[in-house]
Formats: C-alpha cells, sequence, structure tokens
C-alpha cells in the first residue's frame, strides 16, 4: 500500500509535469514568443560611418540602391572587423559614360579595426582600403590561400580586388587579377564552384543603365519625379570569374552556362541537391529568381522556374533583392529566403529535396508580416540559441516618394526580427526586441556575426544615405550555443562551400559555410548553432569541399572552436 | 427645346440690358425689351414687328437677329430660324447667346455633330450658360453611350471627361465617367471620379462599391476595404458586397475575417460559385488541401468550366502529387482560358516533377510571357492615366 502510494504519487506528479509542460509551451508559442534584445552601439564603438548616395534632381537608379558591409578578421586577432563600402560624388546632371570619383575623403570606403577593448579605429588609409568610384556590394574570401582574408569591393564601372598582405595593409590587385568587370555590379560571391581548392568569385550585375536623364514619375503640374522602374532597362548577366591560381582569374560566365541575363542584386550559394558541388542563387529584380544548378562539370544550369523556386505561388514575378539560402527547418537541406517590396511578400521557398521547393510564405505566417514591408538586406540567425534559425530583416522601400502614391506603404521602416517557431511559423517579434526595432530606417545592408564573441550574433546595417548602426545581441538566454571556425587544408583555406551537421540532444542543426547573402554584404565565415539547452554537443559532422567527411564527438558548447580540414 | 430657347431668350435680354443700353439708341433698346416682354407672354406677331423695326434701321443688330431666331423657332420656321442664328453669330463671333440657341436648334433637328461646337463655343465665351451645358452634357453623354455600345471605349471615356469638366457637380456625369475608367482599368481616374460622386450624393452605395473596386485595382487594399465595409453596411444583404469585403481581407492577408465574410455571402447568396472559390483560394494558401478541394468541386458542379477553379484544383493535385490528375485539371483550366498564367505555370511545374522537360519549358515561358504582359498592360494604363507624354514607370507595385 505504501509502495503503490509512492508510486502513484510519483505518477501523479509526472503526470502534472506533463500537462503543466505541454501547456508551457503552448502558452510560450506563438502568442509570447521570446523577443530579442538588440542594442545600438554604434557611436559607443566609435563607428561614424556614413554613407554617401549623392542624391540628384535626376533621380538616377544608382543612387537608391545603397553598399553593403563585410563583417571579417582581417588580422587574424580573433576579433571582427568592419568594412564600408560608399557611394561617389554624383553631378546633377551627370554625363552619359562617367564613372563617378571618390574625390572627398565623405566617398571612401571604410575598414574599422576592432581594438581588443572592443572598441573600434579607423584605419582604411593605413590599409589602403579608400577605394575608387561608385562602391556598391563586398565580397570576402581568402582567394590566395594565404591565411589572410582579401577583399572585392564590386562597383558601378569598375570593381577592385584588394590582396590583404597579412600586415594590416591591403593592395589593389584588380588589373593583374583581371577581375575589374564592367557594367553595374552589385553582390559579389567566393564560392568554389569546381572544387579545386581555390575560391572562384561571383559577381552579380543589375542591368544595362547608363546616366540617362530618363524621367520617371509624374510630370503633370503637381507631379513629381521618382526612380525608374527596372522593367525600362535591359538584363544583365552575372560574371563569373574562375580562380586560376597564382593571382590570376578567367571571366568563364558564357563557358560555364552562367550568363543567362538577370536583374541581379542579391547572391547567396548553398549545396540544394546535396551532389557535393555548390549552387548559386541570384535574386533577380522584378524577373524570374534564378537558381544555378552547378553540373559539377564546371558548367550551370539555370532551374529557378521549373525547381519552383523563381515565382511566387500565383506564378508572379517579385522584386527580389536581398537573399539567404540557409536550412531553416533543421531538415538538413538549404532554403531560400528573398526579400522584396511592399504587397508582394516576402518569398520563403522550403527545399522538397528532390531538387524541387515549395514557396512557403503564407503557410509559414511570412505573407502576413510581410505584406507591407520591403526587406533588403536579410539573414537567417540563431537570435536566441533555441536551436533555430530565425530572420533579421533590414526594410525601406526603393522610391523615396512612394508614400505620395501608396500611403499605406512607407519609405523609412524599422528592421524586422522573426522568430522561428520550431521550422513551422515566424513569428514577429520585433517590438519587443529593442528599440532599434521602432526607428525609421532607409537600411540596406546587412552584415551578421559575433562581433564580441559572447556566442550571440550580432549585426552591422548600411542605410542608403546615412549612418551605419552596429547592432549588439544581448538577449537574455541560458541557451548553449558554439561557434566553428573552419580552415581548410585540401579545400580552399576559408572553407567556403563546408556542410556542417551539429547534433545535440535537442535536434540535429545544418549550415554552409559562406560569407555572401543578404545583399551587397559579406558576413562572418564561422558558423553559429544555438544549441538550446543541450550541454553537449554529441556529434559535429563536417563534409568538406574536397569531399572529406570529418566527424567531431562529444564536443562542449558554449565556445569557438577551431577545426582544420583533416588530410583524408 | 422651344422652351428652353425662350427661357434662355428671354435671360439673354435681361442679362445683356445694361449692356444694350448703352450701345444701341434707346429706341432700339425699348423696342428690344418690348420683343422680349411680348415673347414672355406668348404675343409672337408683336414681337416680331418690334423686332423688325429694330432691324429695318439697323440690320445688322445681333441680338434683334438672335431673338428673331427664337421667335422663329417658336414659329416652328427653323430654317428661317438658323438663317439668323447663323447671321447674328457671324455679325459677332463672341455672342455666347446666338452660339447657344444655334447649338440647341442643331440639337431640335437631330444635327449632334452640328451643334456640339456650337454649345462648346457658346460654353467658352460664357461659361455659365446653363442651358448650353445642360445640353452639351446631355449631348455628350448620349454621344458616349452610342461609342461604348460600339465598343470604342475610348471615345466613350473621353466624351465623359468632357462632360465632367462641363457639369464638376453632376453626380451622375461623375459616376458615368467612373464606370467607363474602371472599364478600362483607369484607376485612379475611376478612383477620383467615384470619391466626387459620393461627395455630391454621400451613401451612393453603388459608387461605394465601384470605389472599392476601382482601390482594389490599385492594389490599395485597406482603402478598398474601407470603402466595401461602408457599402456592406448600407447593404447588409447583398451577397456581392459581403465578397468584395471578403476579397479584400483575404488581399490584406486578414484571412479569419475574410472568411466570414465569405461564407456571409454564401449564406446570403447559396447559390453563388465566387465565395466558395475565394474560400477555397485561402485554404489552398494555407495548404488546407481537402477543404480547398471541397470548395473548389461546389464551384465546378455550378460552373464546370470555370478556369480559376479548374486550376486551383490542379494546384491541390500537384500539392498532393496527384501528377497526372494535376496535367488534366491545369489543361481543362487552359482550355477554358488560355490566358491564366497561374495554370500554365503549374502545368509547367507539373510537367517537370513527371519529367516532360519539353512541355514544361513550353508551359513556364507562356507562364512568363502572360506575367510579362500584364505587366505592361498595368504600365500602359499608368502612361494613359498620366495624359500624353506622361510617364510613370516608376510604378511602386513591381
Amino acid at each position: 500500500m505504501k509502495s503503490f502510494s509512492k508510486f502513484s504519487t510519483r505518477a501523479m506528479l509526472s503526470g502534472i509535469a506533463l500537462i503543466f509542460g505541454t501547456w508551457l509551451s503552448f502558452a510560450a508559442s506563438p502568442n509570447s514568443p521570446t523577443p530579442g534584445s538588440f542594442v545600438d552601439v554604434t557611436e559607443k564603438l566609435g563607428i561614424h560611418f556614413r554613407r554617401q548616395a549623392s542624391p540628384t534632381s535626376r533621380k538616377y537608379l544608382l543612387e537608391t540602391m545603397g553598399s553593403g558591409v563585410a563583417l571579417f578578421d582581417y588580422d587574424n586577432d580573433g576579433r571582427l572587423d568592419i568594412f564600408f563600402a560608399n557611394g561617389a560624388r554624383l553631378d546633377d546632371p551627370t554625363p552619359k559614360n562617367s564613372i563617378p570619383k571618390k574625390d572627398s575623403p565623405k566617398y571612401w570606403n571604410r575598414l574599422y579595426h576592432q581594438k581588443s577593448d572592443g572598441t573600434f579605429e579607423d584605419v582604411t588609409e593605413c590599409a589602403g582600403l579608400t577605394g575608387l568610384g561608385y562602391s556598391t556590394g563586398v565580397a570576402v574570401g581568402d582567394y590566395d590561400n594565404d591565411g589572410f582574408e582579401d577583399l572585392y569591393v564590386a562597383g558601378y564601372g569598375h570593381s577592385t580586388l584588394y590582396h590583404n598582405n597579412g600586415d594590416g595593409t591591403f593592395t589593389d590587385v584588380t588589373v593583374a587579377a583581371g577581375v575589374a568587370g564592367s557594367g553595374w555590379m552589385t553582390s559579389a560571391a567566393w564560392v568554389d564552384y569546381d572544387n579545386d581548392g581555390r575560391l572562384d568569385l561571383v559577381v552579380a550585375r543589375y542591368m544595362q543603365w547608363d546616366f540617362d536623364d530618363v524621367f520617371c514619375g509624374r510630370p503633370e503640374k503637381g507631379g513629381f519625379r521618382s526612380y525608374c522602374h527596372p522593367d525600362l532597362f535591359k538584363p544583365e548577366s552575372v560574371l563569373l570569374f574562375h580562380n586560376d591560381g597564382g593571382g590570376k582569374f578567367s571571366e568563364v560566365a558564357h563557358q560555364a552556362g552562367i550568363d543567362k541575363p538577370g536583374k541581379g542584386l542579391g547572391l547567396a550559394i548553398a549545396d540544394y541537391d546535396h551532389d557535393g558541388f555548390m549552387d548559386i542563387l541570384l535574386a533577380n529584380d522584378s524577373m524570374s529568381e534564378y537558381l544555378f544548378h552547378n553540373r559539377g562539370n564546371g558548367t550551370f544550369e539555370e532551374v529557378g522556374l521549373p525547381s519552383g523556386a523563381g515565382l511566387d505561388s500565383n506564378g508572379n514575378t517579385f522584386a527580389g533583392m536581398g537573399v539567404d539560402f540557409e536550412d531553416y527547418n533543421n531538415d538538413g537541406w538549404p532554403d531560400i529566403i528573398i526579400t522584396d517590396l511592399a504587397n508582394q511578400r516576402y518569398a520563403l521557398y522550403t527545399n522538397l529535396k528532390d531538387g524541387t521547393f515549395d514557396y512557403s510564405t503564407t503557410v509559414t505566417g511570412l505573407n502576413a508580416i510581410s505584406l507591407l514591408h520591403s526587406g533588403w538586406g536579410v539573414r537567417f540567425l540563431d537570435y536566441d540559441n533555441d536551436g533555430w534559425k530565425d530572420l533579421l530583416i533590414v526594410q525601406s522601400h526603393v522610391i523615396d516618394t512612394i508614400e505620395t502614391y501608396d500611403p499605406n506603404v512607407r519609405y523609412r521602416e524599422p528592421p524586422l526580427l522573426l522568430r522561428n517557431e520550431r521550422g513551422k511559423k515566424f513569428v514577429d517579434v520585433s517590438a519587443a526586441s529593442g528599440d532599434v526595432f521602432h526607428q525609421d530606417w532607409t537600411a540596406r545592408g546587412l552584415a551578421v556575426g559575433d562581433i564580441n564573441n559572447d556566442g550571440k550574433l550580432d549585426a552591422v546595417v548600411t542605410s542608403n544615405d546615412g549612418p551605419a548602426w552596429v547592432l549588439l545581441n544581448q538577449t537574455d538566454t541560458p541557451n548553449h550555443w558554439v561557434t566553428l571556425n573552419l580552415v581548410g587544408v585540401k579545400s580552399n583555406r576559408d572553407a567556403i562551400g563546408a556542410q556542417v551537421r551539429v547534433s545535440t540532444t535537442v535536434g540535429d542543426q545544418f549550415a554552409t559555410v559562406t560569407t555572401s547573402s543578404s545583399y551587397q554584404s559579406s558576413s562572418d565565415k564561422r558558423l553559429h548553432f544555438g544549441l538550446g539547452t543541450a550541454d553537449a554537443i554529441r556529434e559535429i559532422e563536417i563534409r568538406w569541399p574536397s569531399g572529406i567527411r570529418q566527424i567531431l564527438r562529444d564536443q562542449k558548447p558554449d565556445r569557438i572552436v577551431t577545426i582544420a580540414e583533416p588530410l583524408k | 427645346m422651344r422652351n428652353k430657347l425662350l427661357c434662355g431668350g428671354v435671360l439673354l435680354l435681361s442679362s445683356l440690358m445694361p449692356v444694350a443700353q448703352v450701345s444701341t439708341p434707346s429706341s432700339t433698346t425699348s423696342l428690344l425689351q418690348d420683343a422680349a416682354q411680348a415673347m414672355t407672354a406668348g404675343k409672337l406677331a408683336r414681337a416680331e414687328t418690334d423686332l423688325q423695326t429694330v432691324l429695318r434701321t439697323a440690320p445688322d443688330d445681333y441680338l434683334a437677329l438672335d431673338l428673331l431666331g427664337v421667335v422663329r423657332v417658336l414659329q416652328h420656321r427653323d430654317v428661317e430660324a438658323e438663317q439668323l442664328f447663323r447671321r447674328a453669330v457671324q455679325k459677332k463671333a463672341d455672342f455666347a447667346a446666338a452660339h447657344a440657341h444655334l447649338g440647341l436648334l442643331y440639337l431640335q433637328k437631330g444635327r449632334a455633330d452640328d451643334a456640339v461646337p456650337q454649345l462648346r463655343e457658346s460654353l467658352r465665351i460664357d461659361s455659365a450658360r446653363t442651358d448650353a451645358s445642360d445640353a452639351l452634357v446631355h449631348t455628350l453623354r448620349d454621344q458616349s453611350k452610342t461609342a461604348a455600345a460600339a465598343g470604342d471605349s475610348g471615345s466613350s471615356l473621353a466624351l465623359l471627361r468632357e462632360a465632367r469638366n462641363y457639369a464638376p457637380d453632376n453626380p451622375d456625369v461623375q459616376f458615368e465617367f467612373g464606370a467607363m475608367a474602371l472599364q478600362l482599368s483607369l484607376w485612379q481616374d475611376a478612383i477620383a471620379a467615384f470619391q466626387q460622386t459620393l461627395k455630391l450624393r454621400q451613401n451612393d452605395a453603388v459608387a461605394l462599391y465601384s470605389l472599392g473596386r476601382a482601390f482594389l485595382g490599385e492594389w490599395k487594399f485597406e482603402d478598398a476595404r474601407q470603402q466595401f465595409a461602408r457599402y456592406v453596411e448600407a447593404r447588409p444583404d447583398d451577397a456581392s458586397g459581403h465578397c468584395a469585403l471578403g476579397m479584400t481581407l483575404a488581399a490584406l492577408e486578414s484571412t479569419q475575417e475574410a472568411r466570414e465574410q465569405f461564407e456571409r455571402a454564401i449564406v446570403l447568396a447559396p447559390e453563388q460559385t465566387e465565395s466558395y472559390f475565394r474560400l477555397g483560394l485561402i485554404e489552398l494558401n494555407v495548404k488546407d488541401l481537402d477543404e480547398a478541394a471541397t470548395n473548389f468541386r461546389i464551384v465546378l458542379t455550378r460552373a464546370s468550366k470555370h478556369a480559376g477553379a479548374l486550376s486551383a484544383l490542379g494546384r491541390v493535385a500537384f500539392e498532393q502529387k496527384r501528377y497526372s490528375d494535376a496535367i488534366d485539371l491545369l489543361q481543362r483550366a487552359i482550355a477554358s482560358d488560355d490566358s491564366l498564367r497561374e495554370a500554365h505555370y503549374y502545368l509547367g511545374l507539373t510537367f517537370v516533377r513527371v519529367g516532360r522537360k519539353e512541355e514544361a519549358d513550353s508551359q513556364l515561358q507562356i507562364a512568363t510571357r502572360l506575367e510579362h504582359d500584364e505587366a505592361q498592360h498595368r504600365r500602359t494604363v499608368l502612361r494613359i492615366q498620366d495624359g500624353e507624354g506622361g510617364d510613370h514607370n516608376s510604378d511602386p507595385k513591381k
């Protein structure tokens, strides 16, 4: 009787715990999701960058498309540094065929070095990174495998490759490398598409555009001039620079079958079909989105439309701008998010594991959240380390007069933080996640990384014509984490393209090493995993671009782990 | 028309009297005044005597010529009347009354094409002439209807645009213009016209509904929602209002409220198809495929060739990986309406899934072309709205 009583009490208690636990999990989601806490520390850290768009009365499209930002450790001191791309002077009017110039320090690109106390110092001039022309995108990658991160700065008419000398300075090697490109270049991505151990370079181009004086808007009395719709201009193909070694590149877009003209703004890479070769996603403005499937023989096939990742669920195009290509539902297969303009809804494509995608915007709740928003930079990031990749999106409409067209849409917008509810739904937690989510910005670029190495992902945001913001993640959470810094040996040294599975008691997670995604920006290449309540990592599996598989077992969480590629 | 002329003639005389007193001898003025009074009293013989007396001494007196023209009209001597009015405008080209009278006479004779220039000229000289503006607006509306019936929507709209200029406070004209603009997808014009209609005639339910439709065309869903909500309040038993409100709420992603409106519309008009179709689309988007299919099947039992329902049911089959059924349904949808972009798109995706690459490429190309054409159409419409030489390439809703 006594033992029965004991048994029944225990059973009853466990039943209550179960019921209570179930009730708790329902109560916590989705009505009261955990908010984040992002704090603007820009001034405090000594960042004073202001992006110069050089707006004119002619409303040149170039002046509304913004520039990007990079988070990377250029001096290997273990702390992330920040590089900002900047505009240049535009005359009003600017003559056709002009290439704008940075003829004043206010137009310089800027490199901020993070000091040991966590504050930053402007080292642009010493580093030799003041820049040329109207800069747009930035891509970080160690193209010569010397252990120091190099920098590709895309621009209008001319891009620049800076070789990191390893002593805090950079050398412009564009001409020797043959990667200057042409036209209006936007985002760029480093990717070893042929797995030869050297990073190649993909450069998106927006369209065939020049400083023509084209009037768009409403010409009648009381009307206004506005930025032109991209439909007025012809599309342009991406550039693919194959790394031949020895600091030389060859432009092979045509030979590789990747030269289908588009209106490219965002670039991201992932191996969406698990064939061991990195595929390339190009976010196009007002065209079908392009998914370049890597055939594994040095050529690509564009499969955006047939894969189901080209249009929305009604077969409509949208103004694709920012992009990320990561596994949001922890099923091991990279999914796609593409930002666009208000009334279009951000496009989320779930990988169906058979080479096709399902438009999941509505079923995940993104439709209602994003209906009236216009997004640029976007990243999947696990802000609360619960093991599910959330979404950070920076926003603003492209047309500064949009509110006269449509009072329901806003030009300046706050950023958006969306919590991932176990891969099923996204819930908007912006309102409770800090003052920055109540500030109206004309945001464009977004890079993500753990700036203070505290195990929480931070962010840097650029605006079209104004300041940048450094957002420190101070989310109060007991959740565990691990950050993996992969170093390739046979593979490219950055390990870009390496695919990683982290397995804990709460499940598996997957990620791909890359610096490129979002909008014209480059993020920390280190892989960050929130581990939730798991206080141990059962297994880390790495599939290196070389094909080598590596498994590490029983790793401790809450630290940054550097993992070198094994010899076999 | 004859009464209008008499009324106009008397008005003319009274309004011009101060001028006549200055510019004509006092005896002439007296005679013209006497003639006008006689006309008002129906004493046409006496009026004619007075006017002939004036014309004997001053054969080019345009006032007398015009008044005598009015007398001839009242005497049914239209040929002479026309000659007299024409002489009056020859003698004084900026004499609004004679142009008006000539125009009215032409109208009476069924010569609308001759009447319109005279009435326009009269109003150009004196925009306050209600006899001319009423007649001109009436004529322009008639001509607009004729043009619309002949399929010439552009001309019809242009005629109503002119009528609207002459009668900005006429709610019927505003409404007719809005309706034609709506038909031509000229959303901004339609919105302005319906808003003006509602200013002039508050609680005009049809104008509210039409304004909502125009806002929908402009993708201004919140504005559309407000109009349809007012319409539903005014006409709570009209199923079409609930359906339209539901469509707007669905576009605003307020799916639960949208569902309630569609369900209300179905209660009010159970035999309809549209609300079932829209309910099905909501279920399809949230991937409640069985519920969606049920709604689409109801539509198809009532309208077996409903292209939208066939296509949507095809999408359901596609999502359920029943590719053979999907192909059949989507092809039937295209047979019903080959401009249905969504059907081509999903047929293309379905062909991809079953390895029919060439057919897939073909369908996806058609879908892409149709989408491009629709975008071009939207931009063309915007250019028309901006008028000649205007451009509006910055459509924010790419």
